[in-house]
């Protein structure tokens, strides 16, 4: 059975997490609190939180994003934050916002990820966030061979409304 | 962000691209032959990415090839 929390870590150790999450967040243009939680949750290992203004939003990072970070044939720390900004820019992006306003949660997920691939400046994260959305949406149900199609026309939508 | 990791997405994509009868790196193939040319620059070939990803698979460790070889005699 898997472990049901990390294992333990320094102060120090836990503030320079801390800093390297508020690092990339900051950079990718989160907004809103940052945090580092140093147990495991039920998410991937990070979650966003829409508070009732964009500086109440809620960017935590747990543990298991950093666990993630260095297997690698995981999501990146860098993939796995630029996601996230991707959900407040589907929430707070005022025409992304707009275009999106009655999608499902699970457009959400795939929409997220191109968005964070779209602000991720790393070829690698582009590719698996990219992937990651190509995978979810041949999963559910758009043929494999127009996946390519769809993918390349939901990115150049995202980024003329970026 | 969910909880799957990059291996466990690889597995869904052989698995839903098996459905359609064909080995999944075949059907990527195949579907890029049938593309034709690559998308332009500056568009990103998402079919030769899907491939890559789906080559790329992590080496088996000593261990799981010890154990394949094994159930193999």
């Amino acid at each position: 059975m898997a472990s049901t929390s990390p294992l333990a870590i320094s102060n120090e150790e836990a503030r320079q997490r801390f800093l390297s999450v508020i690092r990339l967040a900051r950079g990718m243009g989160f907004e809103g609190t940052i945090e580092y939680r140093h147990v495991y949750s039920r998410s991937g290992g990070a979650t966003y939180g829409e508070g009732s203004s964009v500086e109440q939003d809620l960017l935590t990072v747990y543990a298991r994003a950093f666990e993630r970070d260095a297997d690698p044939d995981d999501f990146s720390l860098r993939a796995i934050i630029a996601h996230e900004r991707g959900h407040q820019l589907l929430a707070r992006h005022p025409k992304i916002s707009k275009a999106v306003a009655s999608v499902s949660p699970a457009s959400e997920e795939i929409l997220a990820s191109l968005l964070g691939a779209l602000i991720c400046d790393n070829d690698r994260d582009f590719s698996t966030l990219v992937i990651k959305a190509a995978v979810e949406l041949v999963e559910y149900g758009v043929l494999a061979a127009s996946v390519e199609r769809q993918v390349q026309n939901l990115l150049e939508r995202l980024e003329a409304l970026l | 962000m969910g909880p799957e990791t990059l291996g466990e997405i690889r597995g869904k994509l052989r698995k839903a691209l098996s459905e359609e009868g064909q080995d999944p790196i075949e059907r990527l193939e195949q579907l890029i032959k049938e593309r034709g040319s690559p998308p332009p620059e500056g568009k990103f070939d998402v079919l030769n990415s899907l491939k890559r990803f789906l080559e790329s698979e992590p080496r088996t460790t000593s261990k799981k090839r010890k154990k394949r070889t094994a159930a193999k005699k």
